[in-house]
């Protein structure tokens, strides 16, 4: 390691190197190693100028080593030049490379250059290094480099698409800071993500539909007047126009697969990132954390640059700090009577979150299995008959948007009864939140393709009121129940609905809490003491997460959703940028439950995965019905793969793939692997819990080692006699410079 | 030393004050491509009180630096000003401001960003942070609104115990880098967009 010549310093002579830390401990015992001759100490520290230590020590350091410097012992001596003024860094350089020839002469230039950018260093210093290095270069070699780096500088160029809305989010984390912005960037992404997803199913999917030339549903001949929609539930939004009308191209077999890819291409491209930015972040051992530490240094927020906005976060921040304080001095004792108090409440409360969870469920079960009155939607009639009509249309997708706008309100209060810490209180609410959302969405999903029981023959569902349900007009007379509803198009303008209140609920609730709190407190009208309302990063990550979820669930049954949700998300966007800018205020708690990017992409992930089930759950249970949409003949959706029945067809030297194929999906296969993998889970988590217990070995000798070596240093340097006039300059510079050159011994270990 | 070259980038057209050879070197000292450098470049003649006049050895002074709207309100200015002055007197010339810009750009990797980091919280310049430090820095942190003495001290201390490994009653270099490396916003708070 390249500070061997450097420790090297403080040690009389002794060129044997230097050990590594991390096994050895013996070493700290071997007094021999570290022993400091008194005799060189006082020659070394005599003229006390740095220079002359500087001389003697570069001329030791290379009598010592009996070569000269490398690139990287250069770049250290740059790095800490800071020490050592009169170094002169050009005449070092050029020295040594005017000692190298050739190959080595080339492998240096390249290394100081590559290794100059990072060093601390002014920048005219750098740039006249750089001349040094680079007047006699070989011209070929010299165009490579270049190219190199231009190459790689332009990549960042290229980039400009992807930076959509990127002035607007410089303005906002202009006030409101980096957690703020993450938010904004998360729905950047989502953009994206959902723009993709809604090309590549339109040009699979959509486009050959279109060559057939049919956009709309041909209602003449059957008579069915399922959907809401008027003539957009016809349209190729949904499920049942698709047919396999299309000459040489099978639309059922493109639709199934594009959905299939569309998905393990999303979950593909969440675990990546979220592998990339947990691999750039090294993660701190277990139970570790430096809440202090990491406050003082880590979390103000340098990219706020308006005045207002400092002030706000230094407010924040102060409050985060005293917070902190706070739960360190609140440790303390509580009396019995006022635990059991606390206890108690915590077990209301948590009753009533149960209780909450249950009923909400309960509810969109019993709400989803209403038949709603089909009625078309006749503007002419009175106001009453008209908002009642809405009413039992969108009355499953108001439940839901309702609950959901409710629910979180009541765990926020509740679990302010239950006295916890407050970054606990934060860590419980989003729990509760989150798992609120995904139970809603899955109670939503599977009670709306109870419908679909109907085709397996099962009971018919009870209409509500006798009008004008679509009568059995089918040839299909095996059930009395209304077959032709085309069930995935049932389900799919409910999750449309959904989408559209949902996104209707979010802008009524930012217009009347936001912008009117807003201009209440503008022209003050209100005489009690308001402020404006916080842009509550949390909730907001929350909502989009939802969204999404609904947008993959509804994937499979209207495959243009993602289109949908692209146009949803640029709505939000500039709804949510405009009210924060004109009425919010930054979040007065740090917000720093999330490690930024990865929490949001890991609360994606799971959503997929709680989304991709049910429906890969409907695909393998249910029949798709029987007149509308590509699978319209078949038993089950996935049948369209037929592959297996093609692998008849193979010679018969490949036959044994087909037996393969056959053994590999019996459960004889799948369990032993599914044993495998998990025994391969265990095998990970063992081992990264005895890497931990590595680390915590490290520190703690890491500690015990500079104990050690400091007494022995401050023994050495105070009791030498020569020195005692000296006095404290000479001990400042010993702990000056030990402070640098051992501490860089610990941070290359 | 400097002379009006037409670059040879694809700036598309204009007289360029950097030579080519010039805009290579900064393109690969600094982190930045060079649009951007062009662009640090207008940022620094609008600091200055006669725009039409700067040249690349214009050095800006401390007050003017201050007026950039990116650092004006920050409350670490003066130290960022003062560690990147290479003359040490607080004024800048544009390769320092070059060399400022490059460290909080998003590009630059997190070793840099730590050891700049540790210059600017030392306020006492000793290499090492210690009591003093720490309570010029909580004190700038907390703005207006000022800890008391006691949550004050109790935060040092609290600060000491959690990163002090050598117990020499401040913070190295060593002990500072390895607390912020493990922290992944470190690199996302210390940053200023140009």
């Amino acid at each position: 390691m390249e500070f061997n010549e450097q420790s090297n310093l403080l040690r009389n002579g002794g060129d044997r190197p230097t050990t590594s830390y991390g096994g050895r401990a013996q070493t700290v015992r071997d007094a021999e190693e570290y022993s400091y001759d008194n005799s060189s100490f006082a020659v070394d520290y005599e003229g006390l100028s740095s220079s002359d230590l500087v001389e003697s020590s570069r001329s030791r350091s290379k009598s010592i080593l009996g070569e000269r410097e490398s690139a990287s012992d250069i770049l250290y001596r740059l790095r800490y030049s800071f020490l050592d003024p009169d170094l002169d860094s050009e005449h070092v350089i050029s020295e040594t490379q005017d000692c190298l020839t050739g190959q080595d002469k080339l492998r240096f230039k390249e290394d100081i250059l590559e290794g100059i950018r990072e060093v601390c260093l002014p920048m005219k210093q750098k740039l006249r290094i750089r001349r040094i290095i680079t007047t006699d270069r070989v011209n070929r070699r010299r165009d490579q480099n270049s190219k190199k780096y231009i190459s790689s500088k332009s990549r960042k160029n290229g980039s400009g698409f992807l930076h959509l809305w990127e002035s607007s989010i410089t303005k906002l984390t202009a006030y409101f800071g980096s957690t703020v912005a993450s938010y904004f960037t998360f729905l950047r992404t989502l953009f994206f993500l959902n723009l993709v997803t809604g090309i590549i199913l339109f040009s699979f999917i959509g486009v050959p539909q279109i060559t057939t030339g049919e956009f709309l549903l041909d209602l003449d001949d059957k008579g069915k007047t399922f959907g809401h929609f008027g003539d957009l539930s016809y349209s190729m939004l949904f499920y049942g126009i698709y047919q396999d009308a299309v000459d040489g191209f099978s639309l059922p077999l493109s639709y199934f697969l594009t959905w299939i890819a569309v998905n393990l291409l999303t979950v593909l491209y969440l675990a990546s990132s979220m592998y990339l930015r947990y691999r750039r972040s090294k993660l701190s051992d277990t139970g570790s954390d430096f809440p202090f530490t990491w406050s003082m240094f880590c979390y103000f927020d340098f990219t706020i640059n308006t005045k207002a906005g400092v002030k706000d976060h230094l407010k924040a921040f102060c409050t985060d700090l005293k917070e902190k304080i706070r739960e360190e001095k609140s440790l303390e004792v509580v009396a019995w009577l006022k635990k059991l108090q606390i206890y108690f409440l915590r077990l209301v409360s948590n009753v009533i979150v149960l209780g909450l969870l249950g009923g909400s469920g309960y509810l969109i079960y019993y709400v989803a299995q209403q038949e709603p009155d089909e009625r078309d939607v006749d503007f002419n009639e009175n106001l009453k008959e008209l908002a009642k009509e809405i009413y039992e249309r969108y009355r499953l997708a108001a439940v839901v948007a309702i609950l959901k706008l409710v629910v979180p309100s009541i765990f926020k209060l509740l679990v302010k009864m239950e006295s916890y810490q407050p970054r606990t209180e934060l860590k419980f609410t989003l729990a509760r939140t989150t798992f609120f959302h995904y139970a809603s969405l899955i109670v939503f999903i599977t009670s709306l393709t109870k419908k679909a029981d109907c085709i397996d023959g099962q009971e018919p569902q009870i209409t509500s009121t006798p009008s004008s349900v679509p009568s059995n007009h089918s040839t299909n007379n095996s059930t009395s129940c209304a077959t032709n509803q085309c069930w995935e198009n049932i389900v799919g303008e409910e999750i449309f609905k959904l989408i559209l209140v949902d996104l209707g609920v979010c802008i009524a609730v930012g217009i009347l809490f936001d912008v009117l709190i807003a201009v209440f407190v503008r022209t003050r009208t209100c005489c009690c003491k308001m402020d404006y309302s916080e842009f509550v990063v949390t909730s907001n990550v929350l909502d989009l997460v939802y969204g999404q979820g609904l947008v993959w669930l509804g994937l499979y049954f209207s495959p243009l959703m993602a289109l949908v949700a692209v146009v949803k998300l640029f709505i939000v966007f500039y709804f949510r940028y405009f009210v924060a800018r004109f009425a919010n205020i930054p979040p007065k708690k740090m917000f720093r439950a999330s490690r930024s990017g990865s929490f949001y992409l890991f609360l994606l992930l799971i959503t997929w995965i709680l989304c991709f089930i049910p429906v890969v759950y409907i695909l393998i249970e249910k029949t798709p019905s029987v007149d509308c949409g590509p699978f319209a003949k078949k038993d089950r959706a996935y049948k369209v793969i037929d592959f297996l029945d093609s692998l008849d067809d193979l010679p018969s030297w490949l036959s044994w793939v087909k037996d393969a194929l056959d053994y590999i999906a019996t459960a004889i296969v799948i369990i032993p692997v599914i044993v495998v993998l998990i025994l391969l889970v265990l095998y990970y988590r063992v081992k990264s819990s005895s890497y931990n217990a590595l680390i915590q070995e490290l520190r703690r000798q890491l500690v015990f080692e500079r104990k050690i070596e400091r007494k022995k240093v401050f023994a050495k340097a105070l009791s030498v006699p020569a020195l005692g006039s000296l006095g404290k300059t000479t001990g400042s510079a010993v702990t000056g410079e030990m402070s640098r050159k051992t501490s860089a011994v610990t941070f290359t270990a | 030393e400097f002379c009006d070259v037409i670059s040879k980038d694809n700036m598309g057209g204009g007289s360029s004050i950097f030579t080519k050879q010039e805009l290579d070197d900064y393109q690969e000292l600094t982190y930045f491509t060079k649009k951007e450098i062009h662009h640090v470049y207008k940022r620094f003649k609008s600091l200055a009180p006669n725009p039409e006049a700067v040249t690349k050895a214009t050095k800006l002074s401390r007050d003017e630096l201050y007026a950039l709207p990116e650092i004006k309100v920050n409350p670490f200015k003066d130290r960022i000003v003062r560690v990147f002055s290479s003359s040490g007197d607080d004024s800048m010339t544009f390769e320092d401001f070059l060399d400022m810009m490059s460290v909080f750009c998003d590009h630059a990797p997190l070793a840099i960003k730590i050891e700049y980091a540790f210059r600017i919280y030392d306020f006492d310049e000793d290499d090492s942070l210690g009591r003093e430090d720490l309570r010029k820095l909580i004190d700038r942190l907390t703005g207006e609104m000022k800890l008391g003495e006691s949550d004050m001290e109790q935060l040092i201390q609290a600060v000491i115990e959690e990163s002090d490994l050598d117990n020499d009653d401040g913070l190295s270099f060593a002990e500072f880098e390895h607390k912020m490396t493990k922290n992944p916003e470190f690199v996302t708070s210390f940053r200023i967009r140009m």
